[in-house]
């Protein structure tokens, strides 16, 4: 391949959009260690790993992205394994055993993992493409996504477990799957994690439904009930000449009753502040202090912000402790209360930039396992972006995902710089066979 | 064929999918966008102003309040450095936090509990937590030697507002306390803030403008711990403007020495001017009582008295006032001409009006009398026939000329009216009409009438200074930091009666005449000549209670006392000795000696040599 070919084959835009966010998350890294005393400035860490990162790069679109097809039992197999390696040999941060040392260094094997999930269920979709269409063909990819996620949910880490339920629906929706099915993963799901929250809510049990799910055996009555309510629906409206089967009516039960059951591994996983934050999003007032603290302030700081922003190195919210968080999860409202809307409006652009692009490298893209290893990645990058602007905006809870390219960290950073890598290397690859 | 057939579909719907998904990118990042926008365009004012709220905070740093002089230019009110310990505890662990308690507890004498639960409920601002105030000297100087050792405790040193002498003049000087609900919606213009400390009552209540000054504070820039990181602006306190009051503080003594351990009031007024001598009103309390902020249980207790302590009875009580009002009686028909002064009535000790026979006071009867021996000696059945012959009515507006039923307007928060009946407010009260009876009790001051131990003591002042109401003031001067005087408050006439003078010498001549050889000879001095008289207001209740109102000298009047004792039976015995330990007290001030009379070169000039040990004497001139 000639120097040539390679400007030929190479998206401009991609990856400038990549290279002005890493750096800005490495000026404001440094925003927000100002002044602070820390040996190795931290701004700095993260510049060896944006140039790490760009090694990764460089080295991955080196690569035939096809390889993965062929070895991507063996990636996703081995990331696994990092993952119950972080269980045993992991190091604690924040209550979660989520590093893995390698030397003096820390890895998130999760970070890695989500990479790995992306090619197993490219490859699986690429080679089973008619399975979609039936339910037992959406067991193995549902059972390849549930492994990575418990794993993660035992350190635990639920934020990042969520990524992997998201690039599971993703790449189901571009697989092909019939929209029922993921609107039925999003019920089930919607149940799980609404009926912890309504125990949260009113930990009291004085309103109904928290009173019916606080014992397992009126639950099951209650689940009960509900059957019979969808089998009495379903007969009225096969009576009324609907085509309604006895399948739809059992696909429903199972939809129902699965969900509420699986709400209680989840209740019992969730911990105490996680639920609290879930609560605080729905009603931030009624813990001003404590989690409603984080939502409220990160808001402050990005409206006091303004059009114009407070100046690189004198928002007061970030620097005067105010924001949490403020080089990893909150990184946005620091950078949005000194740049302001000029600086978050442009960064937002980057991100358009950067997955429009890479959703066009997916229709590009030469073969089928192209297209939907480039739309994993576009559903990893949305998903983190989604949740973390949407958390510092106070319109989604706060979850402690980090912002892709910007967050201080070293292994998002560079899994994300492989994803980048991973898109570049099926674009130049768009014209040619192999 | 078929196979790539097959393909193409799914490429096909891959492609489709794409589009889908490339919209619902677009979607979500342009809500992203509309919510960026909604909070740094559209509630940007909103939150900046918040996030400079969380930035900057505001420290009040109180003005102190002007000091309170008597007339002479003695200090009655000033302020004191008090010390507080506040605490914050920011940067610290939970257990240094909880050693610093300890040791704090060990020094102070401190609940350790009752402190920890204190930080503990202000934990998300942990500044300046109060612990303890009012800590004495000798502790303070133990914490400072502790310093090192006690990290975050601080020693702040704030004005206080002390009365010298607890319980002197309570009611007058008023007390202070925090700004309730109420004062501030009607004084938040003014710049009153909350938790601002005001004057509740008396002086402190109505001059709280003059005396609070302006307070001070400081725009500090703060972080999230708390920690203080410079001082954007600041401005110094100003300091209230200080009074001096017409009150003198040795009258005040003797008044107040005078009505130990009895329930009643005292007005000593300067009949010449309406100044304020003295102003006593017992029980009392004492306001130093009010300026702590950690036990306001103490004060609660004040307010629940049954004894009243907190009720100013010089100006506020209202009584019958007995024989007084055979002045009022007098002067009402002396002045309608139905007696003179040659005119002799009988006194039998009973007199029959309608169907029901009215008693003297002295069974046996005073015999035949003149007005001026009838004042003298109080004879009842002699006004009864007095009364009767002039009306009610005329009595009532009479009455009301010489000030009563009505407030006089002395500046002091809640005076009383009190009551004067006549036939058309007993017609509206009780649906009846007015009897013959109603007139006789009238005349000697029993019935319905009410008056307050301020109004009699107007009254005797208006006998004295032939006509003339003034408004009763507390208030000399207003007087800066500097000294410079603001204000001076000159007396004001608030009504002139027309009394002949005719009438008002036999009236003068009937008060005299009481005290050489009537009810009110306790007053009899050798140099002295008091004009006085005894009353005693009848009470269904319980024991009666007792009146004497006087003035003195009687060529030049410097003195017009009222004195009032709940419950203490007849006037001649319970008030007028009072009356006289005052006066043996205001014109000798020592002992059991005779008055003399100070006459300086402008008359009468002042009751006290000029021996006057003072604060200001130097500046003030002296008497007015």
């Amino acid at each position: 391949m000639r120097i040539k070919d390679i400007s030929i084959r190479f998206d401009y835009y991609l990856f400038f959009a990549m290279v002005l966010l890493v750096a800005i998350g490495c000026l404001m890294i440094y925003s927000a260690m100002y002044g602070s005393p820390s040996k190795t400035p931290l701004y700095a860490t993260q510049g060896f790993y944006a140039l790490l990162g760009m090694v990764v790069i460089i080295i991955v679109i080196g690569i035939n992205y096809q390889l993965f097809n062929q070895y991507g039992k063996w990636i996703y197999l081995f990331s696994l394994f990092l993952l119950v390696l972080t269980l045993f040999l992991g190091k604690s941060v924040h209550g979660a055993r989520s590093w893995f040392p390698i030397g003096n260094l820390t890895f998130q094997a999760a970070e890695f993992a989500k990479l790995g999930l992306i090619i197993i269920l490219a490859q699986y979709f690429t080679n089973y493409p008619e399975a979609v269409k039936r339910i037992s063909g959406l067991i193995v990819p549902f059972l390849l996504t549930l492994v990575p996620v418990a794993l993660i949910i035992l350190q635990p880490d639920p934020g990042s477990a969520l990524v992997f339920l998201a690039i599971f629906l993703a790449m189901l929706y571009l697989g092909g799957a019939r929209i029922i099915y993921l609107v039925s993963f999003i019920s089930v799901g919607i149940l799980a994690l609404g009926i912890p929250l309504l125990l949260a809510l009113d930990s009291q049990n004085k309103t109904f439904f928290p009173r019916i799910f606080s014992n397992l055996s009126s639950t099951l009555g209650f689940i009960i009930v509900v059957i019979a309510v969808i089998g009495l629906v379903c007969y009225i409206l096969s009576r009324l000449k609907f085509r309604v089967g006895v399948n739809h009516f059992l696909f429903t039960s199972l939809i129902v009753s699965g969900g509420i059951m699986l709400s209680y591994p989840l209740d019992f996983f969730l911990k105490e502040y996680q639920k609290m934050r879930l609560v605080c999003f729905i009603k931030p007032s009624i813990d001003p202090l404590g989690a409603g603290y984080h939502i409220i302030q990160s808001q402050i700081s990005i409206g006091s912000g303004g059009f114009l922003g407070k100046g690189l190195l004198t928002g007061t919210q970030g620097k005067l402790g105010f924001l949490p968080a403020q080089h990893t999860d909150f990184i946005f409202s620091l950078f949005s209360e000194e740049m302001g809307f000029l600086g978050a409006g442009l960064l937002i652009l980057l991100f358009s930039i950067l997955l429009l692009r890479a959703i066009r490298i997916a229709s590009l893209a030469r073969n089928r396992f192209g297209s939907l290893l480039a739309g994993g990645i576009v559903a990893m990058f949305l998903f983190q972006i989604i949740v973390n602007l949407g958390m510092t905006m106070g319109i989604m809870p706060v979850t402690g995902l980090p912002l892709p390219f910007v967050s201080r960290g070293g292994s998002s950073l560079i899994t994300s710089m492989a994803g980048v890598g991973i898109l570049l290397s099926i674009y130049s690859r768009r014209l040619t066979y192999w | 064929m078929r196979q790539s057939e097959i393909d193409r579909q799914f490429e096909a719907r891959l492609q489709r999918s794409l589009v889908w998904f490339r919209y619902f990118v677009i979607a979500t990042l342009a809500i992203l966008f509309i919510r960026l926008f909604s909070l740094q365009i559209i509630k940007k004012g909103e939150l900046y102003k918040l996030s400079e709220a969380n930035r900057i905070q505001l420290f009040f740093d109180p003005a102190p309040r002007g000091i309170i002089y008597d007339r002479n230019g003695k200090v009655i009110v000033r302020n004191i450095g008090s010390f507080s310990v506040l605490f914050s505890p920011t940067n610290l662990t939970r257990e240094e936090t909880e050693k610093i308690l300890k040791k704090l507890g060990g020094i102070l004498n401190l609940d350790y509990h009752l402190m920890l639960a204190k930080v503990r409920s202000s934990i998300r601002q942990p500044l300046n937590i109060l612990l303890a105030e009012n800590v004495p000297r000798p502790k303070v100087f133990c914490l400072a030697e502790e310093k090192v050792n006690l990290p975050g405790v601080n020693i702040k040193v704030q004005p206080k507002r002390h009365y010298l002498h607890r319980n002197f003049a309570s009611h007058l000087l008023g007390h202070l306390g925090e700004i309730g609900p109420k004062e501030l919606r009607a004084l938040s213009r003014a710049g009153y803030k909350l938790g601002d400390i005001i004057g509740k009552s008396g002086v402190e209540k109505i001059y709280d403008n003059s005396l609070r000054g302006r307070s001070g504070g400081r725009q500090v820039e703060m972080d999230a711990r708390g920690r203080q990181l410079r001082i954007i602006s600041s401005v110094l306190p100003e300091e209230g403007d200080s009074l001096i009051l017409t009150l003198d503080e040795r009258i005040q003594n003797l008044c107040e020495d005078s009505l130990k351990g009895k329930a009643g009031a005292i007005c000593a007024i300067n009949p010449a001017n309406g100044e304020v001598l003295a102003l006593v009103s017992k029980p009392d309390f004492d306001p130093n009582l009010f300026t702590e902020r950690l036990t306001p249980s103490r004060t609660q207790e004040l307010f629940t008295d049954p004894g009243l302590p907190m009720f100013h009875r010089a100006i506020q009580s209202q009584y019958a006032p007995g024989s007084l009002f055979k002045i009022v009686t007098a002067i009402a028909t002396l002045e309608e001409g139905v007696i003179t002064l040659d005119d002799t009535l009988v006194c039998r000790g009973s007199l029959q009006v309608g169907d029901r026979e009215f008693k003297c006071w002295k069974e046996k009867g005073h015999g035949r009398l003149d007005i001026v021996q009838a004042i003298a000696k109080s004879c009842d059945v002699f006004f009864y026939q007095l009364g009767l012959k002039v009306g009610g009515d005329k009595i009532a507006k009479y009455a009301r000329m010489l000030g009563l039923a009505e407030k006089i307007g002395i500046s002091l928060p809640s005076e009383a009216r009190g009551l004067v009946p006549d036939s058309t407010w007993k017609k509206i009260n009780f649906g009846e009409q007015w009897y013959p009876g109603d007139t006789a009790n009238m005349s000697i001051g029993q019935g319905y009438l009410e008056v307050s131990p301020l109004q009699m003591a107007s009254l005797i002042s208006l006998v004295a200074n032939g006509g003339v109401i003034y408004k009763p003031f507390i208030v000399k001067k207003i007087i800066d930091g500097q000294e410079n005087v603001i204000k001076t408050f000159q007396p004001k006439v608030m009504g002139e009666v027309k009394i002949s003078s005719g009438t008002l010498s036999i009236v003068r001549r009937g008060l005299r005449e009481a005290v050489l050889s009537g009810t009110s000879q306790v007053l009899k001095f050798k140099r002295l000549s008091v004009l006085g008289k005894t009353g005693t207001a009848e009470n269904p209740h319980g024991e009666d209670h007792a009146w004497f109102v006087c003035y003195a000298p009687e060529e030049a009047p410097i003195i017009a006392l009222a004195v009032l004792v709940e419950h203490g039976g007849h006037g001649a015995s319970a008030a007028a000795p009072l009356a006289r330990r005052i006066l043996n007290g205001v014109f000798t001030l020592k002992g059991e000696k005779e008055p003399e009379i100070f006459v300086g070169k402008n008359g009468v000039n002042s009751i006290f040599s000029k021996r006057s040990s003072s604060d200001l004497s130097e500046r003030l001139e002296y008497a007015h």
